[in-house]
């Protein structure tokens, strides 16, 4: 059993199994630095309990051998996303921080299907992008590609 | 309390990661956004990076029955969808080179005037390379080769004429410079289509006569034999592709098959090259694959290339009623059908699906700008 500690103090205490899954942890781990409770420092308790219930469902399922296993997991992951924007991007941070590389393909996956619609100005929004192109040069990327804007 | 409305932030490394997960069209789109988002999306390694994701198509080119039977329209295939791209210039253009890093060059083998266009499917972009006449008479017919040196990234054209009197080669290198001869080209000249792994270009032409493939070094730009074992591997005839599969070069031998004769094809892998070493794997396909044979002779039922990873494509022919492909999964050994309905963008009226020798390739969703590599800006 190893224990996790959130950046608010809340803590987890997961099966080795599972901490493996999460890649730094797994690193901290090999190379004896981590002790009986280890820090993440840039994960909230919150997000936290999220990648950890993540890696659990994904440890459990192990290798789906049969299609309906894996149709099975596949489904869960897609519920396991239906989160808030804000949420969903912070488990994205705490997936590249602690190096899940599954997690972190389908919440980039989820990210780019919600955004691939939109309008450059609503990208700006999402983002929080300040647009530093001129009237004319942003009307030359649009005729350049304008089939794309239709 | 947050909500939807308000922007993330994450950092840039972060951002660009998800940018490589969306379709091309969007990330067109995107470049307007801001300085920084349209920097990142026409950087080639941004695209390379895309591309590792991205889902590949085909592009096939079939005669147009509107007109006189030598023009031709381009296709493309891809999710789900037929679609009839409008590519101008090239009055007969017909031939697709293969597809180097989801782009192709078009061009039509009789054409004296030796044009080449570049043509990036997924964004739509056409580029026309300055013209070239060549320089002696009796221009019989030109075949152009698509290649990329991943040590200077750099595109290169090659190509092979011929006037009568043997075979010329020349090359381009994109972005720059003219047309360059290049000496030691098999004197037989190169009529199959060659294929770009790794830094060379490979054709078969050699196979059957001289027990080897051509291959071409396309940063040093120098040809040399790849040789195989006589006996390694047996051809049954002339209906046979050679296709890249999982980052090797594979023979696909279609012969049984177009000639009625079995419902096996058999895939010769390239395993090692070094040792000329080929495997062999018997393909049993299920009975809904096979073409029935064209009432036109000297057009082949059934083509093949790889568009995903550990799968073949089997492409018909001629496409009676829907634009379909068939899609073989060589480790479940099971096949499905896949169609693409017609584009309601297009007239589909002078529809004349029949695919001609040199009219197909599989090429993958590129955001590759044609324009930046070709130093027009």
């Amino acid at each position: 059993m190893i224990t996790f500690k959130s950046y608010d103090g809340e803590t987890f205490d997961i099966d080795e199994t599972v901490a493996v899954e999460l890649k730094t942890i797994k690193h901290m781990m090999e190379d004896g630095c981590a002790g009986n409770e280890i820090p993440v420092p840039n994960v909230t308790g919150k997000i936290l309990a999220k990648v950890i219930e993540y890696c659990k469902k994904h440890v459990e399922s192990g290798k789906a051998e049969d299609q309906a296993a894996s149709d099975d997991l596949k489904a869960w992951d897609a519920d396991f996303v239906k989160v808030d924007q804000a949420t969903l991007f912070d488990i994205i941070l705490a997936a590249n921080y602690l190096d899940i590389k599954s997690l972190l393909d389908l919440t980039c996956q989820t990210v780019a299907d919600m955004i691939k619609g939109k309008t450059p100005e609503e990208i700006r929004r999402t983002f929080g992008i300040t647009n530093d192109f001129t009237p004319e040069e942003e009307e030359g990327i649009r005729r350049e590609n304008q089939w794309a804007f239709e | 309390m947050k909500n939807d409305q308000d922007p993330v932030s994450i950092p840039d490394d972060l951002s660009f990661e998800i940018l490589t997960y969306l379709p091309v069209k969007s990330l067109l789109r995107f470049k307007c956004v801001c300085q920084k988002w349209r920097y990142v999306i026409s950087d080639p390694s941004f695209a390379e990076a895309h591309r590792s994701r991205s889902a590949a198509a085909l592009l096939i080119s079939v005669p147009n029955m509107s007109s006189h039977y030598m023009m031709s329209s381009l296709v493309s295939l891809k999710d789900g969808e037929a679609r009839r791209p409008i590519v101008p210039v090239l009055p007969y253009h017909r031939n697709i080179s293969q597809s180097v890093n989801g782009f192709v060059c078009i061009y039509q083998h009789y054409d004296p005037s030796l044009r080449v266009l570049l043509y990036n499917p997924s964004t739509r972009e056409h580029v026309t390379l300055p013209s070239t006449a060549v320089e002696n008479l009796g221009f019989r017919f030109h075949c152009i080769t698509l290649g990329f040196d991943p040590s200077t990234k750099t595109y290169k054209i090659l190509r092979v004429w011929t006037g009568g009197r043997g075979f010329n080669y020349q090359i381009f290198t994109l972005g720059g410079g003219a047309w360059r001869v290049i000496n030691d080209g098999p004197f037989n000249g190169l009529t199959r289509k060659g294929i770009c792994l790794d830094g060379s270009i490979y054709w078969a032409d050699n196979l059957v006569m001289r027990n080897s493939i051509l291959a071409f070094d396309v940063g040093e730009e120098k040809f040399r034999s790849v040789p195989t074992p006589p006996g390694a591997l047996a051809l049954k005839g002339i209906e046979w592709d050679m296709i890249e599969i999982d980052g090797h070069i594979a023979i696909v031998d279609l012969h049984d098959v177009v000639e009625s004769i079995s419902n096996v094809i058999i895939m010769w892998k390239f395993e090692d090259p070094i040792n000329g070493v080929w495997n062999q794997k018997r393909i049993l396909l299920p009975k809904f694959c096979i073409p029935k044979p064209l009432p036109f002779t000297g057009y082949r039922p059934l083509f093949v290339t790889s568009i995903d990873s550990g799968e073949l494509t089997l492409i018909p022919g001629q496409f009676f009623s829907d634009w379909y492909v068939f899609r073989y999964n060589l480790e479940e050994g099971k096949a499905r059908k896949e169609v693409f309905s017609r584009s309601p963008e297009n007239d589909w009226n002078d529809d004349f699906p029949l695919i001609e020798f040199c009219g197909l390739c599989a090429y993958k969703e590129s955001v590759i700008s044609l324009r930046e590599i070709c130093r027009l800006l």
